[in-house]
């Protein structure tokens, strides 16, 4: 049970042991936050990242807006790739944009685009959250645009619906029209069967007839009145007067006969035009028909072909029949010329007649009958005033008819035309968008990665990382042992009797300890080159600058531990404490960029960060490390301060022994 | 003129008075010894003299120059430590060349004060040793080389033969006497009365941050009547209990 005494006293130890105390402490609460803070979070937030190109165009600018929007980059614009190039060197971006200057040209062409990203893949971890960060949001902004360019050739295909919707309301118009026509020629067919010609023709044969009749009793008279005399001249008188009238009457007859004649002869010439009209409007809608491409079209054009068809079959009825009409009236001009010659004849047989007197009596029967015959005749002539003047009501439909085919026809051809446009506007419209390629369309926007940095090994990208943890262990750490070693071994005592010794000695430690330095990063290079083939830097004034500045900061912060540490193992303990969170947030174990914000403003106040950095500039991406040489000179000059107070102050023995 | 004054020199650290008023002269090649039990004040009292640590109150010069003086100087006062203060991963003329470079010798003077130290100092078989190899009282005798290479004119000499054996500690005592011989001030403290015997001229004993006699190992001896020097010590030198 001995070893419960041992355990008492290395427990009373450590409790007496103020310094391993509170690194025991600390060191613990340390490491959960460092480390609960850079796995805590998964999303990398506020990466400085540089964009080129112009960003006040359409799609760029969307795009942009969707890298603005987005909290895992700090974007930064710049106007050409050279500057941003050289920020990307210097180590203020983790990654360049560059979106091409025809970027919304070949957008809108549906050609897609390339976007390059510049990638820094030194930092592994980074790297691949920067690549799928940057992927996400451009393929974000890819599927908006695909989604914009539906939109619009949704539009284009709704507008070209729309105005096949109107043509095809344009075509149920004319159907309408066609269809009114064909009903407007139906009511002329019937008034044509109303006309009832053979109803005049019959009253023309009475007509006929009864003049036939009234010849005989006229040559009766005639035979009569040869015979008679001068008494029966009142009789010849009236008989005169009755010839007359009969003669106007006729004349008057053969008139309306010429004139319905005429018409129907117009009428005939109008059919036979519409006729032709039609035939060429049946010709011209077939060859449409014939060259659509879209069935619903053929269609409309198939029916408008077939109502035109029936349309022509009933003019041509028509045409027959007003042909018929003019022959029958030409018949009829022809009786009643012959009956007009008759009447002419027996009034000079009157004239005759009126100088004899015998056979009144029966000159005045025979008129007479004569009379009644010619009552017959006016009748008969009356009626076919009736059917002329139905007639003329049908003539008046033919003409309305005629004009309404007129335009029906005018109507289709202007639809016609507007469905060439519209055919030739729906051609151009499919083969502008068939000759894009699909896979474009659906993907507009095409990523591509340049990894900036070349690597033949792992170890290229990590030995900023070695050299600086190398840097802090032998500069930092053994700093502030050597100087504990002066105290512990008594060595100080002689120094602080030295005038000037102890400022000497401190200096003397730090060049020793930047003279090592030297010889460990050549080490560590030759190491690098000969077993990795990582290749030497390129600038080595900077690399030997930077190691300079770096091995003096750390140094001097070692000395400093070591003016204060009573002991080796103090000196390590507090070294510690200061080394560890370098250690996690000075860009060796995490990526800065990967950390939470509060850790990142945290580090820039590190210097190992900073060295880290310096070194990372000089070996990876070759750019300039003044800014970080500048914060490092900061800190030494603040460091040699403060060695400064400390050896003009603290002169005392007791201070060291 | 005196080698070392010394008037009314007082130490204070926090309120606790290490050293109340001392005043004591040392005459130039004089070997003078500060006698004292633990705790006495000799150590805080040997620091005022040498510059390593600052007086609260009192003066003390040191062949005629102030502690200001000397601090800027210090090239006076050679000041031999109890432990070993030399570097162990250094050879002995290593170790001499970094003491006499630190002082501001030039390299031909350096050369010939190592020649000289370690004949003096019988190192010379050892010059290319490791110092961590040496035995004992060569590494004293080193110790006291380093501290003197730049030949001052005063030596505080703390304890120089503690922890050695007697033969080892003649040894030592030769090296002393050599440099009295050198016409050297050399101020001791020890624990050995036989040491102090031998090698003072006179002595201070030290008692609770004082000096409570002070004269010569007769002189003392007689005053007090007691026979052995080691009495006149335990008479005053009482360890201080807190």
């Amino acid at each position: 049970m001995k070893f419960l005494s041992v355990l008492k006293k290395e427990f009373l130890e450590i409790i007496n042991d103020r310094t391993l105390l509170l690194v025991l402490v600390v060191f613990p609460i340390l490491v959960m936050l460092f480390m609960g803070g850079s796995f805590g979070s998964i999303n990398i937030r506020g990466i400085p990242i540089g964009v080129v190109g112009s960003t006040n165009t359409t799609y760029a600018s969307a795009l942009f807006s969707e890298l603005n929007k987005s909290n895992a980059f700090n974007l930064q614009t710049f106007n050409d790739v050279d500057a941003a190039i050289n920020a990307f060197r210097n180590g203020q971006l983790r990654a360049v944009i560059v979106v091409p200057d025809d970027f919304d040209r070949q957008i809108r062409n549906g050609n897609g685009s390339k976007i390059r990203v510049l990638l820094d893949n030194s930092d592994l971890a980074l790297e691949k959250s920067l690549v799928t960060a940057t992927s996400s949001v451009i393929q974000a902004s890819s599927a908006n645009i695909t989604k914009n360019y539906v939109y619009n050739a949704w539009g284009d295909l709704k507008s070209l619906n729309n105005s096949a919707s109107n043509l095809a309301e344009g075509i149920t118009k004319t159907k309408w029209q066609l269809e009114n026509t064909r009903a407007g020629l139906g009511n002329i067919t019937d008034q044509s069967n109303d006309l009832d010609i053979s109803s005049l023709e019959q009253s023309l044969n009475d007509a006929t007839a009864n003049i036939g009749y009234l010849q005989n009793l006229l040559d009766e008279q005639k035979t009569s009145l040869t015979s008679s005399s001068k008494a029966n001249s009142e009789l010849l008188n009236r008989s005169n007067v009755f010839l007359a009238n009969a003669t106007a009457a006729l004349d008057k007859s053969k008139s309306t006969v010429q004139t319905t004649h005429d018409k129907l002869l117009s009428q005939l010439s109008d059919l036979n035009n519409t006729n032709q009209q039609l035939d060429s409007s049946i010709t011209a809608l077939t060859a449409l028909k014939n060259n659509a491409n879209d069935s619903t079209t053929k269609a409309a054009l198939e029916a408008n072909i077939v109502a035109l068809k029936s349309l022509k079959d009933s003019t041509s009825n028509q045409v027959l029949r007003t042909k018929q009409e003019i022959s029958d009236l030409e018949s009829l001009n022809l009786t009643l010329n012959s009956f007009g010659e008759e009447l002419a004849n027996y009034s000079l047989q009157i004239k005759d007649a009126s100088s004899g007197s015998n056979g009144i009596n029966s000159t005045i029967s025979s008129l007479e009958k004569g009379s009644a015959q010619l009552a017959k005749l006016n009748s008969s002539f009356s009626k076919s005033s009736e059917q002329v003047a139905k007639l003329k009501v049908l003539l008046a439909d033919l003409k309305s008819t005629t004009a309404n085919i007129n335009s029906t026809l005018g109507t289709v051809l202007e639809q016609t035309g507007s469905f060439e446009n519209l055919i030739d506007k729906l051609q151009k419209t499919v083969a502008e968008q068939t000759n894009k390629d699909p896979a474009v369309l659906a993907a507009p926007l095409a990523v591509e990665v340049e990894d900036q940095y070349i690597r033949t090994s792992f170890v290229d990208f990590i030995m900023p990382q070695i050299i600086a943890v190398s840097l802090l262990f032998s500069c930092l750490l053994l700093g502030s042992i050597t100087l504990v070693r002066e105290k512990m071994k008594k060595t100080i005592v002689q120094i602080l009797l030295m005038p000037g010794a102890l400022e000497n000695l401190l200096i003397g430690k730090i060049i020793t300890l930047m003279l090592l330095s030297f010889g460990q990063v050549l080490i560590i290079l030759l190491v690098a080159s000969l077993l990795f083939g990582v290749k030497p830097p390129l600038n080595l004034e900077i690399l030997l600058f930077g190691t300079t500045i770096s091995s003096l900061v750390l140094s001097s912060i070692g000395v400093l531990i070591g003016f204060y540490a009573r002991s080796e193992s103090a000196a390590v303990q507090s070294g510690l404490l200061i080394a560890i969170p370098m250690l996690f947030l000075g860009n060796i174990i995490f990526s800065p960029d990967l950390l939470p914000q509060y850790t990142q403003i945290l580090q820039q106040l590190l210097p190992l960060a900073h060295v880290t950095n310096i070194f990372k500039i000089i070996l990876i991406t070759n750019g300039n490390p003044m800014i970080d040489v500048a914060a490092l000179l900061s800190y030494f000059v603040l460091l040699v301060a403060l060695m400064g107070y400390i050896v003009i102050k603290r002169r005392d023995i007791t201070n060291y022994v | 003129m005196k080698a070392v004054e010394v008037s009314e020199l007082t130490k204070v650290i926090k309120e606790r008075i290490i050293v109340d008023r001392i005043s004591f002269s040392v005459e130039e090649g004089e070997v003078f010894g500060l006698l004292g039990a633990n705790g006495s004040g000799k150590t805080t009292t040997f620091n005022m003299l040498s510059g390593l640590l600052a007086p609260s109150s009192g003066s003390v010069t040191i062949l005629g120059k102030t502690i200001k003086e000397m601090q800027r100087s210090k090239s006076d006062i050679g000041f031999v430590t109890q432990e070993d203060s030399f570097y162990e991963t250094l050879t002995v003329r290593q170790n001499l060349e970094f003491f006499a470079s630190m002082r501001g010798i030039g390299r031909e003077e350096t050369n010939k004060r190592i020649k000289k130290f370690l004949s003096q100092m019988r190192l010379t078989e050892k010059a290319d040793v490791l110092s961590s190899k040496l035995s004992g009282g060569m590494k004293r005798r080193l110790n006291m080389a380093c501290a003197i290479i730049h030949e001052p004119q005063v030596i505080f000499l703390d304890e120089p033969t503690v922890g050695l054996d007697p033969l080892v500690r003649k040894e030592i005592w030769a090296v002393i006497e050599e440099l009295q011989t050198d016409k050297k001030t050399i101020i001791i403290t020890s624990h050995y009365m036989e040491e102090v015997e031998k090698l003072c001229n006179r002595v201070a004993i030290m008692f609770a941050g004082r000096i409570v006699a002070s004269g010569t190992s007769k002189e003392l001896k007689e005053k007090f009547k007691l026979k052995q020097m080691e009495d006149v010590f335990a008479y005053f030198a009482k360890p201080v209990v807190e």
